[in-house]
């Protein structure tokens, strides 16, 4: 009887343990755009590669 | 004004000071800024726009696609003056609110007062920010609670330490908006040629941890302050 109970419990254990890895992995999406914690300011500078168009939309478009 | 200027070597100039404040605060890698700064002595439309905003001064000159720049002359303590590109914002309201108030602190000489107001105005206005100036006389009680009052009320502060050796009302200032957690800027004047001002202080060790910006000359502290601006409101949730 002990033995059985151990061999159960085992079972169970090793499920769990299982199915809380394959969670994170199954979340996963792929990373595309800006990151949505990056700011107006960090953004605007990230993404444009003329400077005098980078200056007037940090300025003017407020 | 202090000189006569070359459109297209000014607003290289200006361009690149911006560019290079966008590396030094974190928001581009060094390959974005020598790409871009490459790109910049390539532009050769530059020239052409340069001289458009100078001709059309002050008026502004439309960017399609993008917005309103134009140039205005910006003030020294001694009456020179000096080129600036403003940036103009579309009339949108602030997202969540409206204008913001800085509470202004300085020596209150007519050449420093007069500059530094003229120019505070201009690279406020396209973030929609009021300016409080501060009062004359700290030694009258109510005048004292005035400030208090204004520092408390305010989003944020500024003080300029110009002309403040012996002269602790800036000092008192700052320690107060310390105080009351308010985000701020500290401008510390370090031109050499403090001769001409001679009676400008320095700013307490102890306080050099909060956002301090050194500057040779008003023009050097329009650029600071304005380049730095945009992140600074950004990262104190102001923007």
């Amino acid at each position: 009887m002990s033995s059985q109970k151990v061999t159960s419990h085992k079972t169970v254990t090793n499920k769990t343990v299982t199915q809380k890895a394959a969670r994170p992995t199954a979340k996963k999406a792929p990373a595309k755009g800006p990151s949505p914690k990056k700011g107006l300011v960090e953004q605007i500078a990230a993404e444009e590669t003329d400077t005098l168009k980078m200056f007037i939309r940090t300025y003017a478009l407020f | 004004m202090s000189g006569s200027f070359q459109p297209e070597a000014f607003l290289h100039r200006f361009l690149a000071g911006f560019l290079e404040s966008q590396l030094v605060n974190g928001l581009i890698s060094t390959e974005h800024y020598y790409n871009n700064l490459g790109l910049l002595e390539k532009n050769t439309r530059l020239a052409a726009f340069g001289q458009k905003l100078f001709e059309s001064s002050p008026k502004p000159v439309f960017v399609r696609g993008h917005g309103r720049l134009r140039l205005v002359f910006l003030r020294e303590p001694d009456g020179r003056t000096f080129p600036f590109v403003q940036g103009l914002a579309k009339n949108n309201p602030r997202e969540g609110g409206g204008k913001l108030t800085c509470f202004v602190g300085h020596r209150f000489v007519a050449g420093i007062e007069q500059a530094l107001r003229f120019n505070l105005i201009h690279l406020c206005e396209p973030h929609q920010v009021k300016l409080r100036w501060s009062g004359f006389d700290l030694s009258a009680k109510d005048i004292f609670e005035d400030i208090v009052t204004g520092i408390r009320n305010a989003d944020l502060c500024l003080f300029d330490n110009l002309g403040t050796l012996n002269r602790p009302n800036v000092y008192i200032e700052i320690g107060i908006a310390h105080a009351l957690g308010k985000p701020m800027l500290v401008c510390e004047y370090v031109g050499k040629g403090r001769k001409k001002i001679p009676d400008t202080g320095s700013v307490p060790a102890d306080l050099q941890g909060l956002l301090r910006i050194t500057y040779q000359s008003y023009e050097d502290l329009s650029r600071k302050l304005y380049f730095g601006l945009p992140l600074f409101l950004e990262r104190h949730g102001l923007l």
